[in-house]
């Protein structure tokens, strides 16, 4: 039955590297927009069952929380820990831009240190992405003070992989802040956040207070985002899966000679349809395993290219992983089906004298 | 027996054949005569069912193709058809172009190869062997399951007069109903009936 693919072996590899290139432009595209919004998201979710942000403020940005506030929450009960954190970006060094993360001390074990020491007052340390691209600096400059780098760590969020940390003081003078939103952890994750909720609401009127699942939920930067690689992801979907059926509608119609033929002598329409069906979902099969491989290696080089600084990191989920295969081959059946559904109802020795 | 009753054919707005009608023998040889085209492939495509005909009925002993329940089938246990250029599939060897229109067993299958002297040519594909040696192939291919009806479109234009003689003696020897196209018929003889075509109509 597969014999056509050795015989046409040059048709047959043509046709699976666009369908490889198809569904792995897919796959890259949906994983690296899914990517951005779950490296945010996971810094978010760290030590953060509640989050605490500036009433009416869309952006955590440009949200400003008074830090003060995170004495009396961590007095209340059931609560393990409240960090203070301040989200910024700006120059350092020769790098236009980057991350500049402001932090509580209580925050800094969340980095793990590949060498040196946590900073103290006018130090930093730098993410080992950035480490690499500064080539191992011994002092930095961020938005035009100088800070001495005093160690550096990794993180398996990109976004933190390619930024710097320093003390939330410093932070507070480089960006003119008290802080931009407080993550609260819980002892007991399973009490009811609503009245812990409103207890710190109850703090201050200026601040929005949430569960962190539904601020990433709510967020709308995350929203824009999702918004925004959802229409990239559909249009990929639809290029990608146009692209398979064209491919099979063509592989299908270069063969109605063939199909002419077979049914000229005899071989029934369904078993002609049948070979051809097997024909196209193996070979999108194929094209398939091997696109989401190339997905894995292209994902895993991308993330350490050093030009991104680690900011380009994407995952590719069960959820998309089923989607794209049942699309692809349900496109790949559909390009087949149809001119092989056609073409069954075109008398044989058409068929033939249209593909001769 | 096969009959045509007031058979037609449109090729878009041009009528192909017109108002045909004749009855076909059993088991007689019957050749189709006349210039290029006059319209005999077109009949002989209507005639063994590959292709409907505009207007007209077809009836194969005494039913109407329109009612048999899977053409198919039909073509594949009851019609053998020899294309004028053999039309055997590129990436089967001549061997499998054979055994996938069969259930016969392969044994059945070398002895026809054999009696056509194609046999060493089983694991060739068909771009392998000589025009003759791949039109040898499709009268194999056409005859493997014993049709009562056997059509052919000038089967023996790329064979030699000793292979031409051989393959007809072989068709005459099927006890089938035998209807052959052919630009001329005086090199086929003999036969039961010449019916001969001119501008789509019986003359």
């Amino acid at each position: 039955m597969f014999k056509s693919f050795l015989r046409y072996r040059y048709k047959t590899l043509l046709i699976l590297i666009s369908a490889v290139s198809a569904i792995a432009s897919t796959f890259l595209i949906t994983a690296l927009g899914n990517g951005i919004i779950e490296m945010y998201a996971s810094m978010l979710r760290s030590d953060g069952d509640i989050i605490v942000t500036q009433k009416g403020v869309a952006d955590t940005f440009f949200s400003d929380v008074n830090l003060s506030i995170a004495e009396p929450i961590s007095k209340m009960a059931n609560i393990e820990s409240v960090q203070g954190i301040i989200v910024g970006a700006g120059a350092i060094d020769v790098v236009p831009i980057a991350g500049i993360y402001g932090i509580t001390p209580n925050r800094m074990p969340n980095y793990k240190l590949l060498r040196g020491s946590y900073p103290k007052g006018g130090e930093v340390v730098l993410g080992e992405s950035i480490d690499s691209i500064l080539k191992h600096p011994e002092s930095v400059e961020l938005l035009g003070s100088k800070f001495t780098v005093s160690g550096v760590y990794a993180s398996d969020i990109g976004f933190e992989n390619g930024g710097v940390v320093i003390p939330i003081a410093d932070a507070q003078k480089l960006f003119n802040k008290s802080s931009s939103f407080l993550l609260i952890a819980l002892r007991d994750i399973d009490t009811d956040k609503e009245s812990i909720v409103t207890a710190i609401k109850s703090l201050n009127d200026k601040i929005d207070v949430k569960s962190t699942t539904e601020f990433i939920d709510n967020y709308n930067q995350f929203k824009i985002i999702r918004i925004s690689s959802g229409v990239i992801a559909s249009i990929s979907f639809f290029m990608g899966f146009l692209a398979i059926v064209s491919l099979m509608s063509m592989m299908v119609n270069d063969r109605r000679y063939e199909f002419g033929i077979k049914r000229a002598v005899g071989i029934s329409r369904g078993r002609i349809i049948a070979e051809i069906v097997a024909e196209v979902l193996s070979l999108t099969l194929v094209a398939f395993f091997i696109a989401y491989g190339l997905s894995l290696v292209a994902l895993d080089l991308l993330q350490h290219v050093e030009k991104f600084q680690g900011y380009l990191s994407g995952r590719i989920d069960t959820k998309l992983f089923v989607q794209l295969l049942l699309g692809s081959n349900i496109m790949a059946l559909f390009g087949a089906l149809v001119p092989s559904l056609i073409a069954a109802r075109v008398d044989p020795i058409i068929l033939i004298n249209k593909g001769a | 027996m096969i009959e045509l009753l007031n058979i037609s054919h449109d090729y878009g707005s041009e009528t192909i054949l017109h108002d045909i009608s004749l009855t076909i023998e059993p088991s007689s040889f019957n050749i189709i005569s006349g210039e290029s085209g006059s319209g005999k492939s077109t009949l002989l495509s209507i005639v063994s069912t590959l292709l409907r005909p505009t207007r007209g009925l077809l009836r194969y002993d005494g039913v109407s193709i329109a009612d048999i329940p899977d053409i198919d089938r039909f073509r594949n246990e009851r019609i053998g058809f020899i294309f004028q250029f053999h039309y055997l599939i590129a990436h089967l060897t001549i061997y499998e172009n054979i055994a996938m229109v069969t259930r016969r067993p392969r044994s059945e299958i070398m002895e026809l190869l054999t009696s056509l002297g194609i046999d060493p040519l089983a694991s060739k594909y068909p771009d392998e062997v000589s025009g003759g040696q791949r039109q040898r192939a499709a009268v194999a291919r056409a005859i493997i399951n014993r049709p009562s009806f056997i059509f052919a479109d000038e089967p023996t234009g790329n064979l030699d007069s000793h292979n031409s003689e051989n393959v007809f003696s072989l068709l005459r020897s099927l006890d089938a109903t035998l209807i052959v196209a052919t630009h001329d018929h005086t090199k086929i003889k003999p036969s039961d009936r010449v019916i001969s075509l001119k501008d789509g109509r019986l003359c």
